[in-house]
């Protein structure tokens, strides 16, 4: 086996346009709950991942948590995706948005509106609304939604070019629990950018999504909250890698029945029974 | 010529209440806020080129926001 050819970093990723810039990893990876920055770093290396979610909260002159993050965070040279996580309404998320846009200096949100502590689902009617005003607002808008397809018929309408459906609840790591809606939502919306959001547990939910022809995988937990949170990052590595390049290369279609692999003609003994 | 007394009011920092004579944004900022941060007054957005031209009342509320992991 060539080295080489088993690192998803070298030739072996299907590069992709997300909000008209090229990237090479379809892996998008949160820096939230790891052991500790030394090790969120060193996960992200391992990830390849391009793009990193942050967030932002009140600031504590008592701790320097986050200062020291945004010292590590600039060191990575890695794409921001703020989030506006733990807004429960469009005002609050709006204005999050707006926060974000100052303080990363970027124009993308990753829009989170929850309407449901338990589940973390997102409130679908604010979602629409905190989206539409962002949009108007020159954002580029990744909403975090459910995989219902109406919602997504809205948040499109608003202006959103990107989604980013659950698999499954923030953190659950349930993996795809309704593979049939998202399947619908992927031929449904053949032209927007479809990204699965929350809910990945295992590298091999990546793959799955990636081969159901998502463009790309958002996770956080799965990573940060593994036994080896360095390994595991390594391991969604090759899992998206593997999984667009197999949706690249044509699934072949599922049959009812068994196949034969082998050919028959010239097989010893044929038709002699 | 004495310079104006101010009247002092409170504004609540991310909640915590705080007592003040200042009534402008950015003197009120100078003591509290250090690094890298954004700040919002009464959930509007408030970019940092304005801070100077804010002017506080009593009672109202300053959001001060720093980067911190996310997911």
């Amino acid at each position: 086996m060539n080295i080489d050819s088993a690192n998803p970093s070298h030739n072996k990723t299907v590069p992709w346009t997300l909000a008209d810039r090229q990237f090479n990893s379809r892996l998008m990876i949160g820096t939230a709950q790891y052991p500790s920055l030394s090790i969120m770093q060193q996960a992200i290396a391992a990830s390849d991942a391009e793009i990193v979610t942050v967030s932002l909260r009140r600031e504590n002159p008592t701790e320097l948590d986050g200062q020291a993050f945004w010292q590590t965070l600039k060191t990575l040279n890695k794409t921001l995706l703020p989030n506006t996580a733990g807004c429960h309404t469009a005002k609050e998320a709006i204005t999050t948005a707006q926060m974000a846009r100052e303080l990363f200096a970027t124009h993308w949100i990753k829009l989170e509106v929850i309407g449901n502590d338990l589940t973390l689902q997102p409130d679908p009617f604010a979602l629409v609304e905190a989206a539409g005003e962002l949009v108007a607002q020159g954002f580029e808008v990744f909403p975090y939604c459910t995989d219902d397809l109406i919602l997504c018929e809205r948040l499109q309408a608003v202006g959103c070019r990107i989604l980013m459906p659950w698999a499954a609840p923030i953190g659950s790591g349930k993996g795809i629990i309704n593979p049939y809606a998202l399947s619908n939502l992927r031929a449904h919306f053949n032209e927007l950018t479809l990204i699965i959001d929350a809910g990945i547990g295992k590298p091999s939910d990546a793959v799955k999504a990636l081969e159901m022809g998502y463009d790309g995988i958002l996770l956080n937990t799965a990573i940060a909250k593994a036994a080896n949170p360095i390994e595991m990052a390594s391991a969604f590595n090759f899992a998206v890698a593997a999984g667009a390049l197999g949706a690249k290369a044509g699934l072949i279609a599922e049959q009812a029945h068994a196949v034969a692999s082998t050919p028959v003609v010239g097989q010893p003994f044929w038709h002699q029974v | 010529m004495k310079p104006q007394q101010r009247s002092p009011i409170t504004v609540f920092i991310n909640g915590q209440p705080y007592p003040t004579q200042s009534h402008r944004l950015s003197e009120v900022l100078a003591q509290h806020a250090q690094g890298c941060f954004a700040v919002a007054v009464n959930q509007q957005f408030i970019a940092q080129e304005d801070y100077v031209n804010v002017t506080l009342a009593d009672r109202d509320h300053i959001e001060i926001v720093i980067p911190m992991q996310g997911g």
